[in-house]
């Protein structure tokens, strides 16, 4: 249990530095994508809940430290996505991929409607601010398909040694 | 039910008590645990993004020093180009010339005469000046149907007016039996400076102004210590001739270099 809740820290880990040190590299209207909404998605289904929830709010503290002034959102945003992603798949079968897209579309609903009324509080609720948001959710969704799909495939990935 | 929710509920909490407050109180609190529990990690991210801020502005700084070091290389051939220009280029005004080859030497040393290809028949005549491309070679002494013989400037019986192409000090042109090429009688307190690009002087009555002789590389005081004298660097080796061009009057008089229509070397 040490072992994985440590290995899956390890990979947030591994993923914060790639958003913070990777992603910038793709950001479009000013939009840089945020992988670990995919991780996170990825968390919820390949873990228990509670260790899901654990890690991600480590790893967004850890993320929210790179960018102080909205410190504690990133944790927040996280265990709101866990939680809801959690109780959403539960009617699902374990393995069921129309599951696993609706709730790729989901916890990205969320997290840019959270962001959507973080931002309209501090800058207000202007047109542009929906108009990138949207322009945000889509982009974001595109990338969280690419890599929750690339976590699937790795994950499931087994080195087997065949001695004759 | 509540064991169940305890962990999101304890999260929840935690997390709402990191957001609440003002903009600095978040910051400061980022502040904190960055520099504590999270210490390893915040370093190493701003430590990385220092570093590729510094490759960038490396990059670009390696751009501007290629883009300075093209400009110092631009300017520096089209400084040789101006400096070599001076210093051997020429032109020979209205004055028409016949190219000619060395075909023999006369004379001892220091003292050796060119002989050349070209004479009478070719409108050539005594007192004829002669220069190569980079500069003055000496003048006709001698002139037969078919050949001439000339004298060079390190022959220690050529003398002729120079004088500095910057400062216009004026002096002898004379070599001696060591083959020392020498500016002399020049007058003492004369601005003259190693390096300077020694000419015809206009009171030269065989060369144009402004032909090129040599650079200065020595200054010294005459023995008599009445005048200074410059030695001198000829564009011209003398010894290494192949062709000549023999300069012919034209109307009676030799133009100046600064004459219509003029030729470049």
């Amino acid at each position: 249990m040490i072992w994985k809740f440590l290995w899956t820290y390890l990979t947030g880990i591994f993923f914060l530095y790639v958003q913070l040190l990777v992603m910038p590299a793709f950001e479009l209207a000013g939009t840089i994508p945020n992988i670990l909404v995919p991780w996170m998605i990825w968390l919820i289904w390949s873990r228990p809940r509670d260790m899901a929830l654990g890690v991600g709010f480590i790893v967004g503290a850890m993320y929210d430290v790179t960018q102080p002034s909205l410190f504690g959102l990133s944790p927040l945003t996280f265990l709101l996505l866990g939680m809801a992603l959690s109780e959403f798949r539960k009617p699902f079968e374990a393995e069921s991929k129309v599951a696993r897209m609706l709730t790729l579309l989901l916890a990205n609903l969320i997290y840019h409607l959270v962001m959507w009324l973080v931002l309209g509080v501090g800058h207000g609720f202007t047109a542009q601010l929906a108009t990138l948001n949207l322009i945000a959710f889509a982009y974001n969704l595109v990338i969280s398909f690419v890599v929750f799909w690339s976590l699937q495939l790795l994950s499931r990935m087994r080195v087997v040694i065949v001695s004759e | 039910m509540i064991k169940r929710y305890l962990v999101p509920l304890v999260l929840l909490l935690v997390s709402l008590i990191m957001l609440i407050g003002t903009e600095e109180a978040r910051t400061a609190r980022a502040d904190l645990l960055g520099r504590t529990v999270f210490y390893p990690f915040a370093r190493s991210i701003s430590a990385i993004q220092a570093n590729g801020e510094l490759k960038k502005e490396l990059a670009g700084l390696r751009v501007q020093l290629a883009d300075q070091t093209l400009r110092n290389l631009a300017l520096e051939n089209e400084l040789k180009m101006f400096s070599s220009g001076t210093a051997v280029a020429f032109d020979t005004g209205l004055v028409d010339f016949e190219i000619a080859e060395v075909i023999g030497y006369s004379g001892q040393f220091q003292q050796r005469n060119l002989i050349v290809n070209k004479g009478l028949r070719s409108g050539l005549r005594p007192e004829s000046p002669v220069v190569s491309a980079s500069g003055i070679v000496g003048k006709v002494i001698n002139a037969a149907d078919t050949y001439c013989v000339v004298l060079p400037f390190s022959n220690p019986q050529f003398q002729i007016p120079v004088m500095d192409r910057n400062t216009s000090v004026q002096g002898i042109l004379q070599a001696d039996l060591r083959g020392v090429i020498s500016m002399n009688m020049i007058k003492l307190g004369s601005q003259i400076s190693v390096g300077d690009t020694i000419v015809t002087s206009n009171l030269s009555r065989l060369f144009p102004k402004g032909y090129p002789v040599g650079s200065v590389s020595r200054i010294k005081e005459s023995s008599d210590n009445l005048f200074i004298s410059a030695e001198l660097n000829p564009f011209t080796q003398v010894e290494n001739l192949e062709h000549v061009f023999i300069l012919r009057k034209q109307m009676g008089t030799l133009a100046t270099p600064q004459g219509q229509g003029a030729r470049q070397q």
